[in-house]
């Protein structure tokens, strides 16, 4: 279990989150969304261990954050950044492998290579294994880097609880690439009970496949639940000063909508 | 399931397997290369030595009597003028490649190198300072630290600008190589101006110093010079193929490599103090030499890929082999004059840089 309490990082004078306490379990999606500036990717990186300026007490797994190794938590923690700029033209094959390296100290190097064409399978890319990451489209790039991300958190470490960071994992994909990756890490965190905790821009997206959305506004959490609670026009429009209509998805029950208004 | 799993995998692993066999095939093809380098060097110039001589010399002095014959000229042109001059060739090919292909992984930049971003006459820069103002300003300090000061003030020249360009060229943890490089043009101009400052101040045998500093020489050296700089060789050379896990992470860029697991700033510091020690002993015993730390990681890349577990130990082994290929031009090309082997370099490498940028310029169209 991931647990935060009250965290606050200020940088210079300017508080950037305040106070924020969350918590999320094995198998459970948080979706954390809000407008521009309000501390999401602050948010992230702090409960991902990249930030370790913060007030406040973070525990993975029922142990404090600065208590872990770097490779320890490698282990069982995986960040899918929101872009990557890889310039040299490495195989899709050796970018996942990369993902196998946390466990390189009990190095089984038929394991790492069944477990990098299983994340390959995963992310749809099978046959891109042996095409050079340069030469690929922003899209698959972005699958290869999934891919590489699943491979280092594909099974667990003494049956520790694993997490999965996205951050906007879905800004550079089209339609349907958005949806299949999200719907892997939904697969992820229901059939491996991995904790996803993921940015999101797109509040439809959010309410499909989240749990729970934490919605931040200014440094602050706004609310923090299942999203039929949370994607009401009220609070939209007090957090992102923008008018809505939230209706009900045609074909998933009580999964609710949201549709600008016309001015 | 699990077995048809296990089976669609297989293939793909012996694949795998194919590909790292054909990889180490390739070290050895150029280990080979390096092997007939090496004869040609220690068998060519004013005193012609053949290769099963070469053995025999070899032999004689390990104390081995093998069947070929051989001069005591040939005996003396071999173990004292050729073999220093071998081993430093190798060494400093060697290690400015393997610096070069770990800068460009570091910088996630296949233009980064040594001499480009001003390393090499940072270290020049130190040196020739030393050997100008070193009597005048430190008579004690040359004469207690002797032949080591060279060295050790070439490094620490080296060390001081790798640090500076690093941290002028890094915006919020990713490196600009537009003032990565334009920093090294400062750095080569500020000491290109204070070499001709010191030039007025030198003496006669002083100038000749400052001439193979800006030129380079494998020439001259000796077994004792070469003894006091073995160990700066050697750490980069041994250190360097051993974070070829970490550098192949880095190039993911530096939070990724965080992220899986690596210690990304303890590896930043121990390759930039590996690669400013490489160099500056590098510059220390035969000047500045360009472009071998840019152009023998680059093709490599092209034939194996940029896996560093390869290239950082194939660098080493075609960095070697050019440079000496590159000094055996620079002995024979107008003998008996030799020219300056940096000149050779300078050469060949500035076009390659040339049509380097040509070609990132069509791929980044």
């Amino acid at each position: 279990m991931l647990q935060a309490n009250n965290i606050s990082v200020t940088l210079g004078r300017a508080s950037i989150i305040k106070n924020i306490s969350l918590m999320v379990s094995p198998g459970k999606f948080l979706a954390i969304a809000g407008p521009n500036g309000a501390g999401k990717s602050t948010l992230m990186k702090a409960l991902s261990g990249d930030l370790s300026a913060y007030q406040g007490h973070i525990s993975i797994n029922s142990r404090a954050l600065p208590d872990w190794r770097r490779g320890e938590l490698a282990k069982i923690r995986g960040i899918l950044p929101q872009s990557a700029s890889l310039a040299f033209p490495l195989t899709v094959h050796e970018v996942v492998m990369m993902g196998r390296s946390p466990h390189s100290d009990k190095r089984d190097l038929c394991r790492d290579e069944w477990v990098v064409s299983e994340a390959l399978l995963a992310c749809d890319i099978e046959g891109l294994r042996n095409r050079k990451y340069t030469q690929l489209s922003g899209g698959e790039k972005q699958r290869v880097q999934f891919a590489r991300v699943l491979a280092q958190i594909w099974e667990s470490d003494r049956d520790q609880a694993r997490y999965l960071f996205l951050d906007e994992p879905t800004s550079a994909l089209d339609l349907a690439h958005q949806h299949s990756i999200l719907r892997i890490a939904l697969q992820l965190a229901k059939t491996k009970g991995i904790a996803v905790i993921a940015i999101l821009h797109d509040l439809n997206l959010a309410a499909m496949y989240a749990d729970q959305i934490a919605m931040l506004k200014d440094g602050n959490i706004v609310d923090l639940d299942i999203p039929d609670k949370i994607l009401r026009p009220s609070l939209i429009e007090y957090t992102f000063g923008f008018k809505v209509l939230v209706t009900r998805h045609p074909q998933m029950n009580g999964c609710p909508m949201v549709i600008a208004t016309l001015h | 399931m699990s077995v048809g799993r296990i089976a669609s995998v297989n293939p793909k692993n012996s694949q795998t397997a194919i590909q790292r066999s054909e990889k180490h095939y390739a070290l050895g093809l150029l280990t080979g290369l390096l092997i007939i380098t090496c004869l040609l060097s220690l068998g060519t110039g004013a005193v012609t030595i053949e290769p099963l001589q070469i053995i025999a010399i070899l032999g004689h002095t390990a104390g081995i009597d093998l069947p070929w014959n051989f001069t005591p000229e040939q005996h003396a042109v071999l173990t004292t003028i050729r073999s220093p001059r071998l081993v430093l060739g190798l060494l400093v090919g060697g290690t400015l490649a393997v610096s070069g292909a770990a800068m460009q992984g570091l910088f996630r930049n296949p233009l980064a190198d040594p001499g480009l971003i001003g390393i090499s006459s940072g270290a020049a820069l130190a040196a020739v300072s030393v050997i100008v103002l070193g009597p005048l300003f430190l008579p004690a300090l040359t004469g207690w630290l002797g032949s080591t000061l060279l060295p050790l003030a070439a490094f620490s020249g080296g060390f001081a600008v790798t640090l500076l360009v690093y941290r002028l060229a890094t915006v919020n943890g990713t490196v600009n190589i537009a003032t990565l490089l334009l920093a090294g043009i400062a750095i080569n101009a500020l000491s290109g101006s204070v070499t001709g400052l010191l030039v007025y101040l030198a003496n006669d045998e002083q100038l000749r110093s400052l001439t193979f500093w800006s030129m380079g020489s494998l020439g001259g050296v000796t077994w004792p010079v070469l003894l006091s700089g073995l160990p700066f060789f050697l750490l980069p050379l041994i250190m360097l193929p051993m974070l070829s896990r970490a550098l192949n992470a880095l190039l993911l860029g530096e939070a990724e490599a965080g992220h899986l697991g690596f210690p990304v700033e303890t590896i930043k510091t121990v390759v930039i103090i590996l690669v400013a020690l490489g160099v500056g002993v590098s510059v220390a015993l035969s000047g500045i030499i360009g472009f071998i730390g840019l152009v023998t990681p680059h093709v490599l890349r092209l034939w194996l890929g940029p896996d560093h577990r390869i290239l950082v130990p194939g660098s080493a082994l075609l960095g070697a082999t050019l440079l000496l290929s590159a000094d055996l031009l620079a002995r024979s090309v107008a003998a008996p004059a030799e020219i300056p082997i940096g000149i050779i370099t300078g050469l060949l490498g500035s076009p390659f840089f040339l049509w380097l940028l040509l070609r990132l310029k069509l791929m980044g169209d």
